[in-house]
């Protein structure tokens, strides 16, 4: 009896992993439905969950003692009270807990993830021209990132990266802030193929800093295949 | 028995077996629920904590039991972050975040600089914690009705290695204002306000109330308005600019101490004193940024900052107190890497508005933090002619100064401990036909030579913070000693100024002139923009310099203590009362928004 119970057990995990392949996987794109589509634009090696470190805010003071001017935190004529001056209040409202949160990172230049997005009319999905490695940051808060200031473009483009091992890191070669609503954008980093990425690789490291907020994130190319073949 | 083991350890290895085949797959971690435990598994650890790529087919024993370990972190970490989440929620006294519309109907529209992004008011009202929004952010896409799961948060916080001085909190300094937050900020103006107040209690209750040798304070026994300044930093795109004004007793008696503008006309020390900072710049995005500004901006020569409430101490030393608190000209500030900033100088003379002769000043700063602790800053002066009326007269100065914060731990109660300290050596040469006054830097009277005119200095402070920055004490002091009298801040003797000078305290080659000082220091900080100040000073001199009771205003008409005649004239029967030793309390107010 317990032979047979073992045995279905056994099966079962058997039975478990063969369906654990996603299936999207073993079918051509032209043979992928929405669900398929919608499994490789979540959850697949091209696409990340990337947590975001919040940065030290340095005062303006300090921003510009740095050669920089705005980007600090305005907490507004409300803060002042009675206590400010004599205390017993909260001496640092705006001290809140930083807490980070996560954005959605997805390696858009693998020709798949396109393929998804065009079979599910993502209107959102980013376009460039040229051949790049491009790699979208989704969600990014418009204000947090201070997206809609002039020249931030530029200073996106210094400060994402592609870090490989052993190799000097990829800046971004052009970078395209796409608005998605809600005070929310899309940011893309197109970084140039001088050095391609081959499987053998370990990881791949994309790192961004957006305002005050940073994120870095790994991707790896061992992963990043279909059918035999590296995407990215 | 053996039997039931064999059983029982085949039942193990099979329900294993089972769960890894799914989690390894990633089948288990498209599951709809947010809250199945096997989503878990699919959060991208982070690069910081992650060393290892997922193996998609894991089968040994250790890769199993490291899996698994990891999937238990991972899930103690998930659910700690939902914790912290749930606190931040109820700290910030703020809705849940609201979940972006989704984007059907929505235009896309790529954001041109300066465009102002139509949602963002909404956004702001929706979540006014950014972090909060990334969180929810991602399911914002048509094409991502289900989400990944966050990952975790780094285990290290990321350090901003692009802005220069940026990777550290460096408010502790003196000469930096410890305010972390603005009051007033905006996209394009980042504005400031400050009020300095003080009431000194001198012990030698000058009749005429009237203070000696320093910038920071000019009136003892009443209250008296030191500055105050209104302006902020403009900034769009590559562009800035910066304009403070400066009300008070400071617009007197600062400008007092330059006599540039007297040659020639236009009388820019009127056209000026009144504003303390007024420049506009072009920043450039080469390596770590490069600015070049032209205008009238602070010196940092002698560490102390123009403005009070950005030091530790009220009264500077003479090295601080003497030397110049702006410039008026032009700087590049060339950030080569994020901590260390070149600058150098091309300026019409020694804090002042003019030029005194033909020749500029040309200087710099090299400012190098290589740690969160550490700063040093060189500024270098040279070949300004700095004398009215003496063409030939150069002028030299070196100004080091080093700061170190050497012991913090935030849970006790003395929870910091710095210390500055800042040397300067400077000298004059040269001279004119006409004035007959040739000096050396050194060596005078050797071998028929003038005078030699120099300027030696050091200062040392220290300070202690309690109570999270609540309270703070200080100590310091500093010598001086300069030969020639040529950065001594001459006394206001019957209104005396730097262009008149005085017949009652001469500064003159081969006059000696040596001093010293030391403050005890006290704050009390209710917030992060004011500061109530507490402190005790004491300077002498060798020769009489400081107010006595008697005063330094002549008093013709007994009872009246008034001007008389020109600026700095001789006044018959007139003696100022002066003093080699000053006592006094200083009590400060000081805001900064």
């Amino acid at each position: 009896m317990h032979r047979t119970i073992a045995f279905c057990l056994s099966l079962f995990s058997t039975l478990l992993l063969i369906a654990g392949d996603p299936s999207w996987q073993g079918k051509s794109i032209a043979q992928w439905n929405e669900k398929d589509a919608k499994q490789v634009l979540v959850n697949s090696p091209w696409v990340k969950r990337a947590a975001v470190s919040l940065l030290f805010q340095p005062s303006e003071d300090q921003l510009r003692a740095g050669g920089y001017m705005g980007g600090g935190k305005g907490v507004g004529l409300d803060s002042l009270e009675l206590t400010t001056l004599v205390g017993g209040g909260n001496r640092h409202p705006n001290s809140v807990a930083k807490k980070p949160g996560s954005l959605l990172v997805r390696w858009e230049s693998a020709s798949l993830v396109r393929k998804a997005e065009a079979k599910l009319e993502d209107s959102n999905a980013p376009g460039w021209d040229g051949e790049y490695y491009a790699v979208a940051v989704y969600g990014v808060p418009v204000e947090a990132g201070r997206l809609d200031e002039p020249g931030r473009a530029g200073e996106l483009k210094r400060l994402g990266l592609l870090k490989r091992e052993g190799m000097k890191d990829v800046k971004a070669a052009k970078v395209e802030i796409t608005a998605s609503g809600a005070g929310l954008a899309t940011v893309l980093y197109l970084f140039p193929r001088t050095a391609a990425i081959t499987p053998d690789e370990k990881r791949v490291e994309f790192s961004a800093q957006l305002g005050r907020m940073f994120l870095a994130q790994y991707f790896y190319p061992k992963d990043m295949q279909y059918q035999g073949k590296l995407e990215l | 028995m053996q039997k039931r083991v064999i059983r029982v350890r085949m039942l193990n290895v099979a329900v294993f077996t089972a769960a890894m085949a799914g989690l390894v797959t990633g089948q288990l971690l498209t599951a709809q629920t947010a809250s199945s435990p096997q989503i878990i598994a699919s959060a991208e650890p982070p690069p910081e904590t992650t060393t290892t790529a997922p193996a998609p087919s894991t089968t040994g024993a250790a890769q199993q039991l490291t899996v698994l370990d990891e999937l238990s972190a991972m899930k103690r970490r998930i659910e700690k972050l939902e914790e912290e989440l749930k606190a931040a929620r109820g700290e910030t006294d703020t809705a849940s975040p609201a979940a972006p519309n989704r984007l059907s109907g929505t235009p896309r529209a790529v954001l041109a600089p300066g465009t102002p992004d139509p949602s963002r008011a909404v956004a702001a009202v929706a979540d006014p914690n950014p972090t909060s929004g990334a969180l929810s952010a991602a399911d914002q896409s048509s094409s991502q009705p289900e989400t990944p799961p966050a990952g975790a948060a780094p285990a290290e916080p990321a350090v901003d290695l692009q802005t220069p001085f940026a990777f550290a909190d460096f408010t502790w300094m003196l000469s930096n204002s410890r305010n972390h937050d603005e009051v007033l900020d905006g996209k394009y103006f980042s504005g400031e306000f400050r009020v300095d107040t003080n009431y000194m209690y001198d012990y030698e209750h000058p009749i005429d109330h009237t203070l000696i040798g320093t910038t920071e304070g000019e009136r003892t026994g009443e209250f008296v308005i030191q500055a105050l300044n209104i302006g902020g930093d403009f900034h769009a795109g590559n562009m800035q600019g910066r304009i403070l004004t400066q009300f008070g007793a400071v617009s007197t008696a600062v400008p007092r101490n330059d006599a540039s503008y007297s040659q020639g006309q236009w009388d820019l020390s009127d056209a000026y004193r009144y504003l303390s900072e007024m420049y506009a710049g072009y920043h450039i995005n080469v390596q770590h940024g490069l600015n070049i500004q032209v205008g009238d901006f602070l010196s940092f020569i002698g560490l102390f900052s123009y403005y009070s409430f950005d030091n530790w101490m009220y009264q500077p030393s003479y090295v601080s107190s003497n030397t110049p608190w702006f410039f008026t000209g032009m700087r590049a500030q060339w950030f080569p890497t994020n901590k260390l900033k070149i600058e150098p100088w091309l300026i019409n003379g020694w804090q002042t508005y003019a030029k005194y002769n033909g020749r500029e000043g040309v200087g710099g700063q090299i400012l190098w933090r290589p740690t969160a602790n550490l700063d040093f800053v060189w500024n270098t002066y040279t070949l300004g002619r700095d004398t009215l009326g003496n063409n030939n007269r150069s002028r030299y100065h070196e100004d080091d100064s080093q700061e170190w914060k050497y012991y913090e731990n935030p849970n006790r109660f003395m929870h910091r401990m710095a210390f500055t300290v800042t040397e300067d050596v400077g000298c004059e040469t040269g001279g004119t036909a006409q004035s007959g006054q040739n000096v050396v830097c050194t060596h005078g009277y050797v071998n028929g030579r003038g005078p030699s005119q120099n300027f030696l200095g050091i200062m040392a402070y220290h300070r202690w913070w309690f109570d999270k920055d609540r309270f703070a004490a200080e100590v310091g002091g500093g010598v001086m000693s300069n030969p020639g009298r040529y950065l001594v801040l001459l006394p206001p003797i019957n209104g005396a100024n730097a262009t008149s000078g005085t017949p009652y305290f001469p500064e003159a080659p081969g006059l000696p002139f040596k001093a010293y000082d030391f403050q005890l220091g006290f704050d009390y900080q209710p917030s992060q923009w004011v500061t109530w100040h507490v402190e005790w000073t004491q300077r002498g001199s060798n020769v009489p310099y400081f107010s006595g009771p008697g005063g330094i205003t002549p008093d013709v008409v007994p009872g009246t203590y008034v001007n008389v005649g020109p600026p700095g004239s001789y006044v018959p029967g007139f003696t100022p009362d002066l003093v080699k030793q000053e006592r006094r309390w200083i009590f400060a107010l000081m805001v900064k928004l």
